[in-house]
């Protein structure tokens, strides 16, 4: 057989890793600043805390396997998507903690297996936190109502149901409304106010960077379908699927922690099957565990299995052409 | 009628503007001359070793030709290694004068020729197939044994820097035309028609033929036979415009291939042309006609995704339609994989390049096994979308070979 080794001899202008992270960034500074507009500076002392110890840790994984001190922007990015799912009233190191264990994890993953993670480190700092600290992890205050002091540990606060915990009541009584959940004005984690926004952020990073829009979109639509055939509250189907939907962190998920490298598919087929089921075991998840928070666990649990989606994909492709072809001569 | 969807890949800009006419190129002072045959032959140069156009220098047993496409002293006969070829034996020529691109003109033939006539014109004028290098008469005969129902006039170039097909079929359309009629009468298919790359340029547009031609989209890889495979429900073969252009003029004015049109392309060139280069032309004396002012360059034979780098003295010969010729510098160091998964969607055959490169690298046998490697084409789209610049092609043909290896055991 012979080597081609040296071609192609020309190559495309794709865009640089860094080139594409930055528009990463791009996207969470819009969510940043509405997150701080409802949850004021205490957003920036906890997202600084989370920043510094993800430095911290690349810096001593460098010093220790004695290479060239630096901070990658991939551990940034995580450092900084991990607080956005925290609650603003959370205790002001548990973010920290969370970074914490998603870096030793990488890192562990890393030692093992010579590879990138095939799971969502960023998914697993989500679950350490929200199985180990619930108490704190899951009490929403209404933004805009407290005034939270920026550098305190904890703050006390009255809990307030999210979208999708006023779906476990037989009607949707709440104290905000269907404009307050596209503008972000409701209790939750502090990354995941705002669907209008999320949705622009969504389509920002489509436009610049496909990777996650089939997975995004797919997930959404599984999510809207279930909610529309088997409503948790019948009697207000709309506003049911809209809380559906918008809450729970699904839009966040679907905006940032799927950009995070090797968290999908590499095939566009595969990023659909991954959405499709990513949504169905979210609605699953909210239902059955219940657990309303349950679009990063639900990732958590589906990125091992990634390579499995895009070799079916492969195969199905396959089998598809083997039929096509079937008792066609050729020459 | 064939339907023929758009299934392209990747979206290679081609070079603007070039020349597309077929031009004649200046004799050289030498040339080498490959002689392959592909079966017993015995050399049959004149004794006073002077040589003019369409000498027979070599006859297979079968009658297959090699001729002279130049007028001048015939040197030493010497085996040598050729980048394409592997070795084979070669005659060198001091030349006087070389051979001038073919007349366009068509004549009517005096009788309609039977197929073995047809064969026989193929053998003895010594035809080869551009497309893959197979002698024409043989293709024939074995179009003929499949019982093809449709024949594909193959003038799909889809790389940059490539286009002599387009130029063969726009200005010797008719000759490729009539030629086709001839290939069917041969092999006994009922129908034929051409297919070409989707070309940008609004030249290829409106080309002066009666036979269907059919543009596989823009996009890289075009595919011609997986299309026409997809999309027929009858067996078909594929011949190169040039081949039959050249069965026609071997039918009609007894005129043996002693050449092919070949594009040069690149963009360190003055202009990028096609030319006829006579069999045994030196590459770098092609690439200097297109006007080419830089000390140090490097050649591609088959084109910029598929080609094989090569010495610019290599003596063309078959199976080469397109050279590309790019400045002469050190390759990029690859970046890490950062997973955006652009090689897998842009694979033709469906496979993941890069779960197949660090498979190989960590030896997962039966990860291999179900990631299928050896269904690679070498289409290089992997490698020419990789943000990090990794080099994937190379790494899923390591692994085919490999797979074959194994399979061999």
């Amino acid at each position: 057989m012979k080597l081609y080794s040296h071609a192609p001899f020309v190559r495309g202008g794709e865009r640089t890793p860094r080139a594409r992270m930055s528009f990463l960034f791009a996207a969470l500074t819009g969510i940043g600043v509405l997150s701080l507009y409802y949850n004021g500076p205490r957003l920036l002392v906890l997202t600084a805390i989370s920043l510094c110890m993800a430095a911290a840790f690349d810096l001593l994984v460098c010093l220790l396997a004695g290479q060239r001190l630096r901070v990658t922007s991939e551990s940034m990015l995580q450092a900084v998507l991990l607080t956005l799912f925290c609650p603003a009233t959370v205790h002001l190191l548990l973010p920290a903690v969370g970074v914490a264990v998603m870096m030793i994890l990488k890192q562990l993953l890393r030692m093992f297996f010579r590879q990138a993670p095939h799971i969502s480190c960023l998914c697993a700092g989500w679950c350490f936190l929200a199985f180990c600290f619930p108490a704190n992890f899951f009490t929403y205050a209404k933004p805009g109502v407290e005034g939270w002091p920026p550098i305190a540990m904890t703050v006390a606060v009255e809990k307030v149901a999210s979208p999708t915990e006023l779906l476990r009541g037989d009607a949707i009584a709440s104290d905000f409304s269907v404009i307050d959940v596209l503008l972000g004005n409701l209790a939750g984690p502090m990354g995941a106010c705002g669907a209008v926004v999320l949705i622009a952020c969504i389509a920002f990073l489509c436009f610049h960077y496909r990777t996650a829009l089939r997975t995004a979109v797919g997930a959404v639509l599984a999510v809207t379908v279930c909610a529309l055939l088997f409503p948790r509250v019948p009697q207000e189907l709309l506003l049911s699927v809209l809380f559906e939907v918008c809450g729970g962190s699904l839009l966040l998920c679907a905006a940032f922690a799927l950009q995070v490298p090797g968290a999908v598919p590499l095939t566009h087929g595969g990023q659909w099957m991954l959405g499709i089921v990513w949504g169905l075991l979210t609605v699953v998840g909210r239902r059955v565990l219940p657990i309303e928070q349950a679009a990063p666990l639900a990732l958590l649990l589906l990125t091992p299995f990634n390579f499995g989606f895009d070799l079916l994909r492969g195969q199905l492709l396959r089998g598809w052409r083997k039929f096509r072809l079937l008792g066609r001569k050729s020459v | 009628m064939l339907f023929f969807q758009k299934q392209g890949i990747v979206s290679i800009p081609q070079e603007l503007p070039r020349d597309l006419t077929v031009r004649a190129l200046p004799a050289p002072q030498t040339a080498t001359l490959p002689l392959r045959v592909g079966g017993q032959a015995r050399f049959c140069a004149p004794a006073d070793r002077q040589l003019s156009l369409g000498t027979r220098l070599v006859a297979g047993e079968d009658g297959f030709g090699i001729y002279s496409p130049f007028d001048g002293m015939l040197g030493d006969l010497s085996r040598i290694r050729h980048p394409l070829l592997g070795e084979v034996p070669a005659a060198a020529v001091l030349v006087d004068a070389c051979v001038q691109p073919p007349t366009a003109q068509t004549v009517a033939l005096e009788q309609k020729p039977t197929e073995q006539e047809i064969v026989n014109a193929a053998r003895v004028c010594g035809i080869i197939d551009e497309t893959d290098g197979m002698r024409l008469d043989e293709k024939l005969l074995a179009l003929r044994k499949k019982g093809v129902a449709l024949l594909v006039g193959d003038a799909c170039e889809d790389q940059p820097g490539c286009f002599a097909a387009l130029c063969v079929l726009r200005q010797y359309g008719a000759q490729a035309e009539l030629g086709l009629q001839l290939a069917c009468l041969a092999t006994g298919a009922q129908q034929g028609f051409f297919v070409r790359f989707g070309d940008a340029d609004e030249r290829f547009d409106t080309l002066p033929l009666q036979t269907q031609v059919h543009a596989l989209g823009c996009q890289y890889p075009a595919l011609p036979e997986r299309r026409v495979q997809q999309e027929s429900k009858q067996p078909f073969g594929s011949i190169g415009v040039q081949a039959l252009a050249a069965l026609y003029r071997a039918l009609a004015f007894r005129e043996p291939q002693l050449g092919l049109a070949v594009s040069i392309g690149g963009e360190i060139l003055d202009m990028p042309r096609c030319y006829f280069v006579p069999f045994g032309t030196a590459l770098s004396h092609a690439v200097q006609a297109c006007g080419i002012h830089y000390p140090s360059y490097t050649c591609v034979s088959g084109g910029a995704l598929r080609g094989t780098k090569v010495s610019d003295a290599m003596p063309m010969s078959i199976g080469v339609t397109g050279v590309y010729v790019q400045e002469n510098a050190p390759e990029p160091a690859a970046k890490p994989c950062f997973g955006c998964g652009a090689c897998a969607n842009v694979c033709p055959q469906n496979l993941l390049p890069i779960h197949i490169m660090k498979s190989r690298r960590r030896g997962h046998k039966m990860k291999l096994k179900l990631l299928h490697p050896e269904d690679c084409i070498g289409c290089g789209a992997c490698s020419y979308v990789c943000p990090s610049g990794i080099d994937l092609t190379r790494f899923v043909r390591l692994a085919a070979q490999d797979a074959a290896k194994e399979a061999v055991r």
